[in-house]
């Protein structure tokens, strides 16, 4: 057995969320531009140094995103393709991320959309390939990122 | 004893004692005289002494001595950093669907 540490990890994960909104509005929220660069891509107190928009969410529609977290000198890019649009009813994508230049992660992202009373059930699953980052000689500002990028790949390898 | 240098070691070692939890649920209801900590549990004063030690050492509790009754109180704030500990241990995609609830809250609010 190869007891040294896998270069890439494989792993899903599936969360599930109950939204007090119609599903119009969830969807909505989930391939609009505007939508998605408030609640997704400038959370968390992140600094957006780029955001490209895929325009209209549409199969091959591509939407790109270079941004830093708070208080860390890393940069981050997201670079995501739009595979399948099914208006109400799912969104499949891909993205890929890079840590200074260097591949972390890419994954398939399927989100489905389900009406449950006036509410919307969200399921999103992720299945990917994730590199186990180099952490040595990195600055102190950023481990506790890595450490969470880390827990990450653990948590979906062990999914 | 292992020496803990990280804030969040520091603060977890101090929660990890059970009679330490107690004093923190006994002080979250409000400020208490030292020898009064010693109804939480059936300890002495000395061990109260020492956990209270170990307890302002990771920054959850002050004390102040007024004429003759030493009174230790919870330090406003005090969990925060064990809130922003956990938080940050969450999947970064938990985090994002909980601000897309927050989005369609705000939104909602706007229409």
């Amino acid at each position: 057995m190869n007891m040294t540490d896998p270069k890439i990890v494989h792993g899903s994960f599936t969360l599930d969320r109950l939204y007090d909104a119609p599903l119009a509005k969830v969807f909505a929220a989930y391939v609009e531009a505007e939508a998605r660069y408030r609640w997704l891509i400038s959370s968390d107190g992140w600094t957006v140094h780029e955001y490209r928009p895929a325009g209209r969410a549409v199969a091959g529609a591509q939407e790109f995103s270079r941004f830093s977290p708070p208080g860390a000198e890393v940069v981050l890019t997201n670079e995501t393709t739009f595979l399948e649009v099914r208006e109400g009813e799912c969104v499949i994508l891909a993205y890929a991320m890079t840590l200074d230049g260097t591949p972390l992660s890419a994954s398939l992202l399927t989100a489905e959309f389900q009406a449950e009373d006036g509410r919307t059930r969200l399921l999103l699953t992720e299945q990917g390939a994730y590199r186990d980052g180099n952490i040595e000689g990195r600055k102190e500002g950023t481990r506790g990122l890595l450490e969470q990028l880390a827990k990450e790949v653990a948590a979906s390898a062990a999914a | 004893m292992p020496k803990y240098s990280d804030p969040i070691d520091i603060l977890l070692n101090a929660l990890s004692e059970p009679v330490r939890r107690r004093i923190v649920e006994r002080l979250a209801r409000g400020p208490c005289s030292v020898s009064g900590l010693t109804e939480v549990a059936p300890i002495s004063l000395p061990a109260v002494m020492q956990h209270l030690g170990v307890l302002e050492e990771a920054k959850l509790i002050v004390s102040e001595k007024v004429g003759r009754v030493r009174t230790v109180s919870l330090k406003p704030g005090a969990l925060k950093d064990l809130e922003r500990w956990a938080a940050a241990q969450s999947r970064p995609w938990e985090r994002k669907l909980d601000h897309l609830d927050a989005y369609l809250k705000e939104t909602k609010e706007e229409e």
